[in-house]
């Protein structure tokens, strides 16, 4: 049972949706999902013996393009609607074993092609408020399948995190005359100490804002609103300076590091939001090499995140990891 | 840039779509010149 019910205190929707307590956790390497079918094996959820990206629906998705009518009536301020929208899961290689921060630029390179597709398509569905493309890495996150993959929710709503971007964009926008993700990384390139990498087309700093202690930012250097307006050579640039990030976080203790990689850019409602600016952002939970940052009763009771390192000081420490990459 | 140094960059993209047995779509894609074998739905980008 799926079904989106309205939180009037937040002014938010929650998706009710219980077919997910059975889907599949955490399943050894021979029983995994995502890999292709090799003949007289174990059939995957990918009927074909090998593949290069593959995306399908979610086997177990929080919105379905047909859902079940809700199990209650909206009643007055408690209101409920279907769960109508896309949940998509992108593979990333047929590879079990490597993950994002392993692949080469080229394969990078692919999936960022991809996610314009998929931003683009799902974007013209006429349910489609929000395409949220992202990745959940590693179990410290709540991974369920190691195989290494993404997925994309397209929302029929635009969703909290992004509409209160997009509202602060607005704001300084109607005050200043200017976008404030452009102000922003002018501000981080000349500060320099929050910088962890940057190429023609980007950006990736630690912004001052921090909430995490290895949070970073990845932001076109141009102002670009969606995936959908790079060049080529913005798509190929931002490959590159993802696997610099992603492999400089694994540098930094050695081991397979885990994030929540998400990509913001402007909805597919059909208005303009010319303010708005195309950027990623890892939420690493890791602080130390052993110890995790919780979010704990400031950050999910209250809205206020407490950072206990300092900006400059992480991003000093990923900078000196981050090595040049090179094409094929 | 030169049309042609965009090709060269950017390997045409195959986008082959199939329906599994529970009626979810999945979309294989491929890229290179050379396009996969026809399934229900497919296009170049």
């Amino acid at each position: 049972m799926s079904e989106l019910r309205f939180n009037p205190l937040l002014g938010e929707w929650v998706a009710t949706a219980t077919q997910r307590q059975d889907r599949t956790f955490l399943p050894p390497p021979d029983f995994c999902p995502l890999c292709p079918t090799k003949p007289g094996h174990f059939p995957t959820e990918v009927p074909e013996p090998d593949y290069d990206i593959v995306v399908f629906e979610n086997r177990f998705p929080s919105l379905k393009r047909n859902p079940d009518e809700p199990v209650l009536e909206p009643d007055g301020i408690y209101d409920v609607r279907p769960s109508k929208g896309v949940c998509e899961v992108v593979l990333y290689t047929p590879d079990h074993y490597t993950t994002l921060a392993a692949a080469s630029l080229e394969r990078i390179f692919k999936l960022v092609r991809v996610w314009r597709h998929r931003y683009e398509e799902l974007g013209k569905l006429d349910f489609v408020d929000y395409v949220f493309i992202f990745e959940n890495k590693g179990e410290a996150v709540g991974v369920t399948l190691h195989h290494p993959h993404g997925q994309i929710y397209a929302y029929p709503f635009v969703p909290p995190v992004v509409k209160k971007e997009l509202e602060q964009c607005s704001k300084h926008f109607d005050e200043t005359g200017r976008c404030l993700l452009c102000d922003i990384v002018e501000k981080e390139l000349a500060f320099e100490k929050r910088v962890i990498a940057q190429n023609d087309s980007f950006a990736a700093y630690i912004p001052f804002f921090a909430r995490y202690p290895y949070e970073v930012h990845i932001t076109t250097r141009n102002h670009r609103k969606s995936l959908a307006e790079f060049s080529v050579d913005e798509e190929r640039k931002l490959a590159e300076i993802l696997k610099q990030v992603m492999a400089a976080y694994d540098r930094l203790f050695d081991r397979s590091f885990p994030y929540i990689m998400l990509l913001h850019q402007a909805p597919s409602d059909g208005k303009a939001y010319d303010y708005y600016h195309f950027h990623i952002e890892f939420y690493p939970p890791m602080r130390t090499a052993e110890k995790l940052k919780y979010l704990a009763g400031s950050e999910a009771g209250a809205g206020m995140f407490i950072n206990d390192t300092l900006a400059e000081e992480k991003a000093a420490e990923l900078r000196a990891l981050v090595e040049p990459v090179s094409w094929k | 840039m030169p049309e042609q140094e965009d090709d060269k960059l950017q390997p045409p993209m195959h986008v082959r779509q199939i329906t599994l047995a529970d009626g979810r779509y999945m979309i294989f894609y491929t890229f290179g010149d050379e396009a996969p074998e026809a399934a229900e739905k497919e296009g170049d980008v």
